[in-house]
């Protein structure tokens, strides 16, 4: 939490050192003009400080061209005048606008929400499940829903769209079979369809099964929202570990868009 | 009469503009003007700084840092109407990253207030949400599905989520322990990135709006917001675990107990079938 107003003093006092302060500023300015009258080139060299400045990290996606001159490289009285396009040219500008930075726009671009999986069916091993979006839990680990449900990882893809979209499901949950039960044995060639929320379909063909040690899922083929478009299945599978009565591996399928 | 001053204090001012371009490397310091609906003027010293300056525009005002600006007016644009001031001195902070905004107090009062904006590193594939309410407006909760990870925030309040990089979509504003009321817009949170995002205008104008600002502020695993030498930037789980799930603390420790048992018994031979396909 940062909120932080400024003070606002009204000290006479205090104002008068302001004010000595603002002269110093334009002091930077026309002082120079005074010193070497005859010589832009020192002028520039004089101001540069003051105005390069590292303003375009701070809002990259939001800065739009400037119309205000890098640097004065005429020494008038008002060299912002030339600025002014908005207002009436009768308005005397403040020396200071010379040292303003880049302006910019925080005008939100507009993102269309993805549109979800809703449901998914795989003719070949007689499955259909509802979807719902999973983030992660506290641990780090994947939210996967209970048995009734397949979970779509809201910070990957989307179908449709570049990237990997990946839909996990328990093979089985408490002496209960998953949604994903049969993952295991989807062949190369399977279709898998994937019906969205706005009620189009997309269908995807099985290229590829494959078991991975847990901690040894290809991170730049699996959680991605670049390259190529891939729906990835992910279940549990392999040897089951007793102790904390979990799998040692998963089972991933990966399939392509079917043209 | 200021310029003749200036004129006089011309070989001191060049000295210190040294001191002025250290300050200005400490400091980013960006206006923002965040009272959607007047574009206004702001002006010192009795002069236009910034003329036109419309609502959602932001502008750097890094240079100033560690300065003091003297007689400070916001004037609804092209006129002497005063909408902020006129305020004898305003700060500007001499270090850190802040925002400095014109906005809407509670009441509607257009004020001017300014944040700092977190700069350190989030962590690997993390984004910092940052949320201001700025706007007239009563006391909000932030609303994702059936969660409120802000409650109660007022007027001028700031709090900031750490949330996986990613697209944040259906999230909306209640007033606080109400219903729902306004869809916040969907944003794109990038690994690495401050994204800070204004409820901003008047209820009751149908003014109110969100404005958005980014900074990339990098993670803690590298400047660029990736990961590694593999990774997009896409958050990756540390584990799926699709099987049985550990449902019952208080049986585990017996299961684990008795299973413990038994796999030490077949020690050998569970281990063995590990590496099988």
């Amino acid at each position: 939490m940062n909120d932080v107003r400024p003070d606002r003093t009204r000290a006479t006092g205090r104002a008068l050192l302001v004010f000595a302060g603002l002269s110093t500023i334009a002091a930077i300015m026309f002082g120079a003009v005074a010193v070497w009258p005859s010589s832009g080139d020192d002028l520039v060299l004089d101001v540069t400080p003051a105005t390069a400045v590292t303003a375009p990290t701070t809002v990259p996606l939001l800065i739009t061209p400037s119309p205000v001159p890098a640097t004065a490289a005429a020494p008038e009285g008002n060299p912002a005048a030339t600025t002014d396009t908005t207002t009436s040219s009768t308005i005397a500008l403040s020396p200071l606008a010379d040292l303003l930075g880049v302006p910019g726009s925080a005008i939100p671009p507009m993102i269309e929400p993805r549109v979800r999986p809703r449901s998914v069916t795989i003719d070949d091993i007689e499955l259909w499940g509802p979807v719902r979006a999973v983030g992660l839990e506290d641990d780090g680990q994947l939210e996967v829903p209970d048995e009734t449900e397949i979970g779509w990882y809201r910070y990957g893809s989307s179908p449709g769209r570049a990237g990997a979209t990946v839909l996990a499901a328990h093979v089985s949950w408490n002496d209960t079979i998953g949604p994903f039960f049969e993952l295991g044995s989807l062949e190369p060639g399977a279709r898998v369809e994937v019906r969205l929320e706005d009620d189009t379909v997309r269908t995807y063909e099985v290229v590829e099964r494959t078991m991975y040690d847990k901690d040894s899922l290809p991170r730049e083929r699996i959680w991605r929202t670049t390259g190529d478009e891939t729906l990835v299945l992910i279940t549990c599978g392999g040897s089951f570990n007793p102790e904390i009565r979990r799998y040692r591996q998963n089972i991933v399928v990966y399939a392509v868009p079917v043209a | 009469m200021k310029r003749v001053l200036a004129g006089i204090a011309a070989v001191a001012a060049v000295a210190l503009s040294g001191g002025t371009a250290a300050a200005q490397d400490a400091a980013t310091v960006t206006l923002l003007h965040g009272i959607p609906g007047a574009t206004v003027d702001v002006a010192v010293g009795g002069e236009v700084l910034l003329p036109g300056f419309e609502p959602g525009a932001t502008q750097d005002l890094s240079a100033f840092a560690g300065q003091s600006l003297a007689d400070v007016e916001v004037r609804l644009a092209g006129t002497e109407d005063i909408v902020i001031g006129p305020i004898d001195e305003l700060a500007v902070p001499a270090s850190g990253n802040w925002t400095v905004m014109a906005h809407l107090d509670a009441e509607g009062t257009p004020a001017i207030a300014a944040f700092e904006n977190n700069t350190a590193p989030t962590a690997d594939g993390e984004g910092r949400l940052t949320v201001r309410h700025t706007a007239a407006a009563p006391a909000v909760d932030l609303v994702v599905g059936d969660a409120r990870p802000i409650e109660g925030a007022e007027n001028g309040a700031s709090a900031e989520l750490a949330l996986p990089a990613g697209e944040i979509a259906g999230a909306q504003l209640a007033p606080a322990g109400g219903d729902p009321i306004v869809d916040v817009p969907t944003v794109n949170l990038a690994a690495g990135s401050n994204l800070i995002v204004y409820a901003v205008g008047s209820l009751a104008d149908e003014t109110f709006t969100f404005y958005t600002q980014e900074i990339e502020v990098g993670t803690e695993a590298g400047d660029d917001g990736d990961e590694g030498e593999d990774g997009d930037g896409t958050p990756a789980p540390t584990e799926v675990n699709t099987g049985t799930p550990i449902s019952d603390s208080v049986n585990l420790s017996l299961l684990a107990a008795a299973f413990g048992m038994l796999a030490l018994a077949g020690g050998a031979l569970t281990l063995r079938t590990v590496k099988q396909r």
